[in-house]
């Protein structure tokens, strides 16, 4: 619990803080935003799209060497059966 | 993006541009100033509308795209140079305020900007006044654990404001 002290000076850092965005003029000018923004916005786009790209890429090879991994594991596992029934039948 | 999508978009950004320029001017670090990220938060807004889907808060998710823009903006800064989007449709003048206030947000803004990253996170959305409900869903902890980090900050907090107030008043801090 803050004592009585503490809660004055939070109740003027509250204030400080909800201040702090009234200290300017954030002016929307909406009809321009929205054709600046379908205009500029593409080579941020380009950007984030190839990073993407190559993430994706990285995850399809980390999936591709794991499924390898199981596939060998499956066919390991039945050359071992078959070997196993072919000493048998000897 | 459709017209409905449009309006949708501007209404989002009327209502919430303070609440996003407050946490951008907290976090930003020249050369990068507050309306640079504030561009960049925008950007990220109209880009990932479309992918919201309203499975939480429209406030919750201005808060963690806002939180996710200044973190990577600092850990991009400490790398290379990050690319930014100038947006001219967009025009932050600075107000006459009056110059104790400036100086005491600059002090507590010093107070936070000490704190880690995840404090600080939880500290500007509890002076944003949201619920520990809401501070959980954003950053991914308990509200339990919201609730006792929030006890700890603002004790941390507190101590650097007044240890700050008593220094620029030239008197002798006594814990």
């Amino acid at each position: 619990m803050l004592n009585k002290d503490q809660k004055e000076v939070w109740s003027d850092i509250q204030s400080t803080w909800n201040n702090s965005a009234h200290a300017q003029d954030i002016n929307v000018k909406a009809k321009r935003l929205l054709d600046e923004l379908k205009t500029r916005v593409t080579p941020l786009e380009k950007r984030l799209i190839k990073a993407d790209i190559e993430r994706v890429k990285n995850s399809i090879s980390e999936f591709e060497k794991n499924s390898i991994d199981r596939d060998l594991k499956i066919l390991t596992k039945y050359l071992k059966k078959f070997m196993g029934l072919f000493k048998k039948e000897k | 993006m459709t017209e409905i999508d449009e309006k949708e978009f501007l209404t989002i950004i009327e209502a919430n541009k303070d609440r996003i320029y407050r946490i951008c001017r907290a976090y930003c670090v020249p050369p990068v100033d507050a309306q640079d990220l504030f561009q960049e938060v925008i950007v990220e807004i109209w880009q990932s509308l479309a992918n919201f889907k309203g499975r939480s808060n429209i406030k919750t998710w201005i808060y963690r795209i806002t939180l996710n823009v200044c973190f990577r903006s600092n850990k991009t800064q400490k790398r290379d140079n990050q690319h930014i989007v100038r947006l001219d449709s967009i025009e932050i003048a600075v107000r006459d305020s009056q110059s104790s206030d400036e100086h005491q947000y600059t002090m507590l803004r010093q107070c936070i900007s000490v704190l880690k990253e995840l404090e600080r996170s939880i500290i500007m959305l509890h002076l944003d006044e949201l619920s520990y409900r809401e501070i959980a869903a954003i950053t991914g902890i308990t509200e339990n654990h919201v609730a006792v980090k929030i006890k700890r900050i603002k004790v941390k907090l507190l101590d650097c404001i007044v240890s700050s107030q008593a220094n620029s008043s030239g008197e002798a801090y006594v814990k």
